[in-house]
C-alpha cells in the first residue's frame, strides 16, 4: 500500500515500514468501501462517498510535524500492486501517536 | 480548474452579486438541453433586465405573468474575464412581483456547437465545477446507444454536489459514484459482462437474499418538470404482469427527463426490477478490479442454490479490506422480468392559464378533468377534440373522448372554454 499526499503542490509517499521509502510510516490502512449511488431506487444504497481512514506513525510527532495542518490535501491511495484505489481528499486528522488521516472521495 | 472539493460540499454557483451591485444573491443557473416546452423562471436583475444562464444559450420565448410576450431582447453579455451570460431585456419595466419565466435550448459544446443533452454531460459539468475530473464516458455511450436525453438546469445555493448529480442521473434511472456512472437497470441487455468463474468468486462465501424491499407491480413515473412551476408536466403509468407483489403501485419522479420514448423505456427497465424475481447477492472475489457499475456473471457457482442460469449481477458495491487478498462485492441479479405494459399516460396543464386541464388516456379513451384557480372540479366547461363536437364536463370536471384506432400518440388539438375563464386552444400528445 502506499499513501501520495499533495501538500502545497509537494508529493510525500507513505509506505508500509517494510517497504523502505522515504516515510515508511504507513501503520494501517481501513477497509475502503465503494457504493453506487441511486436515489430511485429505494434498495440500492445511497451510501456515502467513498472513504478511508489511513493510520500514520506519529510516535515522535514526526508524521504531524511534516504534514502541518493537511485539512483538503490530495489523497491517492495505492495497493501492493501499484493500482490506484482511491482519490480525494484529507477530511479529517486525529492526532496522537498516530495520525489517523480520514480520507473522502 | 478550480479547488477540488468533496461530494457533500455546496457546488459553488456564480451568483448575481458576482454581475453588479444587485439587491438579491441568487445563483447564476446552467441551462441544459432543450428547454423549448417547459418553462424555467429568470432572475430579475434590474426592472428591465433579466437572466436566463451563465452562459450564453438560445431563448425562443419569454412569459411575463405566463402571457408571451414579444417585448424583450436576448443579450450576451462578457465580463472581464470573458466569461459570458445570457440576459433578456426589456424594453419597458418589469414589476418585482411579477413572474417571468423564458424557454430556450442550453449550453452547447465549445467545439462541435451541439446542444449539451446527454445527462452525462451534466454530471461531469457538475463535477468541473466542483474541481473534480470525474469521467462518466460509460453513462454517455450508454445514452447516446438508448437515445436517452435530458433537460434541466443547475442552480440553488448552498446544494451539496452530490445532490445536484442525483437530480440530474436520477432522471434518466442511472446509478453512480466518483468516476462511474451507468443505467440501471439497463433498458436493454447489459453489456459488457464479466465472467466470473470459482476461483474469482468463491462458493463458500455466496448469499443470496429476496425481500419485500422496494417492490411494486405499478408504476407512475412524472418527467418532465416545468421549473417555473415545479410541478411534472407529464406522467405515464405502467403495469407489470404477472402481480407478484400484491399490486402495489410505486410514484417516481424523473424531472429532467422531457420525451414520452425515454420515460417509457427507462420506466420499463425500472419497473421489471420492481416487479421482478430481484435478488441481493454478496460474495468475496479474488478479483481486486471489481468495481461499483460493472456487469458480472457467476459462472457455474456451486454457491449459486437457484436453477436456471447463472445469474448476471450489477455489482452496487465493493469493500478493499487491504489486509485481505479478496474483496467484498454485493450486488443484485433479476430473473424473470416480468412483462410490462403501459396503462396511462397523461399531461397535466398547470401553467396554461387561471383554470387547469389534465387529461389522462387508458384503453383508448381520453379523459380531460377541468378545474378551477383553486383546483376545484369546474362543471360545465366546454371540451372540444380536433375540431370535434364539444362534450361539456360533468360534475367532477370530466369528459371523456374515444380515439380513433391509430390517433394514440400523436398530437391532437384541444379547445377548451369554461364562463369567467380564459378560452385556450392547446396542442396535446395523447
Amino acid at each position: 500500500m502506499r499513501l501520495d499526499l499533495t501538500i502545497a503542490g509537494v508529493v510525500l509517499q507513505f509506505t508500509q515500514p517494510t517497504a523502505g521509502g522515504e516515510y515508511p510510516w504507513l501503520a494501517k490502512v481501513g477497509t475502503l468501501t465503494l457504493a453506487a449511488r441511486a436515489g430511485h431506487l429505494e434498495g440500492v444504497g445511497v451510501g456515502e462517498a467513498a472513504n478511508v481512514s489511513i493510520e500514520l506513525d506519529n510516535s515522535g510527532k514526526q508524521a504531524a510535524t511534516l504534514l502541518g495542518f493537511p485539512m483538503r490535501a490530495r489523497a491517492d491511495l495505492y495497493d501492493d500492486d501499484d493500482e490506484l484505489l482511491l482519490t480525494g481528499l484529507v477530511a479529517s486528522a486525529n492526532y496522537g501517536r498516530v495520525l489517523v488521516l480520514g480520507i473522502e472521495a | 480548474m478550480p479547488a477540488r472539493l468533496l461530494l457533500w460540499e455546496p457546488l459553488p454557483l456564480r451568483t448575481t452579486r458576482m454581475l453588479g451591485d444587485y439587491s438579491v444573491n441568487e445563483p447564476l443557473p446552467e441551462v441544459f438541453g432543450d428547454l423549448s416546452a417547459a418553462p424555467f423562471p429568470l432572475i430579475r436583475l434590474t426592472s428591465t433586465r433579466y437572466l436566463a444562464a451563465d452562459h450564453p444559450m438560445e431563448i425562443t420565448g419569454v412569459f411575463i405573468d405566463r402571457q408571451a410576450t414579444a417585448g424583450y431582447e436576448r443579450v450576451l453579455t462578457s465580463d472581464a474575464d470573458n466569461h459570458t451570460w445570457t440576459e433578456v431585456r426589456f424594453a419597458a419595466p418589469v414589476l418585482d412581483s411579477v413572474a417571468v419565466s423564458a424557454t430556450g435550448k442550453g449550453k452547447r459544446h465549445p467545439d462541435t456547437g451541439e446542444l449539451l443533452q446527454n445527462p452525462a454531460d451534466i454530471a461531469e459539468r457538475i463535477m468541473r465545477i466542483g474541481g473534480r475530473d470525474d469521467d462518466f464516458s460509460a453513462l454517455r455511450a450508454e445514452a447516446s446507444r438508448f437515445a436517452i436525453t435530458v433537460a434541466g438546469r443547475i442552480t440553488g445555493l448552498d446544494v451539496a454536489i452530490k445532490d445536484h448529480v442525483d437530480v440530474a442521473l436520477q432522471s434518466v434511472g442511472a446509478i453512480w459514484c466518483p468516476g462511474m456512472a451507468r443505467l440501471y437497470p439497463s433498458p436493454a441487455d447489459p453489456s459488457p459482462i464479466l465472467d466470473l468463474d470459482k476461483s474469482e468468486a468463491d462458493p463458500r462465501t455466496v448469499t443470496v437474499t429476496a425481500s419485500l424491499v422496494d417492490t411494486a407491480d405499478v408504476l407512475r413515473l412524472s418527467y418532465d418538470q416545468s421549473d417555473a412551476s415545479g410541478k411534472p408536466l407529464h406522467y405515464i403509468e405502467m403495469s407489470a404482469s404477472p402481480h407478484r407483489y400484491g399490486g402495489l403501485s410505486k410514484e417516481i419522479a424523473y424531472p429532467m427527463l422531457r420525451t414520452p420514448a425515454n420515460a417509457e423505456a427507462i420506466g420499463r427497465a425500472v419497473l421489471q426490477r420492481l416487479a421482478g424475481e430481484r435478488y441481493s447477492v454478496a460474495f468475496q472475489s479474488s478479483n481486486r478490479a471489481l468495481r461499483p457499475g460493472m456487469w458480472v456473471r457467476l459462472v457455474d457457482n456451486p454457491g449459486w442454490m437457484i436453477p436456471g442460469d447463472d445469474p448476471v449481477i450489477m455489482v452496487h458495491g465493493v469493500g478493499v479490506d487491504p489486509q485481505s487478498s479478496t474483496v467484498s462485492v454485493t450486488g443484485e441479479t433479476l430473473i424473470g422480468t416480468p412483462l410490462v405494459t403501459v396503462t396511462a399516460h397523461s399531461i397535466a396543464l398547470p401553467d396554461t392559464v387561471e383554470a387547469g386541464l389534465d387529461v389522462s388516456v387508458r384503453d383508448g379513451v381520453a379523459t380531460f378533468t377541468a378545474t378551477d384557480e383553486a383546483g376545484r372540479p369546474l362543471a360545465g366547461a366546454r371540451i372540444s377534440l380536433d375540431g370535434g363536437a364539444p362534450k361539456t364536463t360533468d360534475q367532477q370536471g370530466r369528459a371523456s373522448f374515444t380515439l380513433a384506432f391509430g390517433q394514440e400518440g400523436q398530437f391532437h388539438e384541444v379547445a377548451f372554454e369554461a364562463p369567467g375563464f380564459d378560452t385556450q386552444i392547446l396542442q396535446v400528445l395523447l
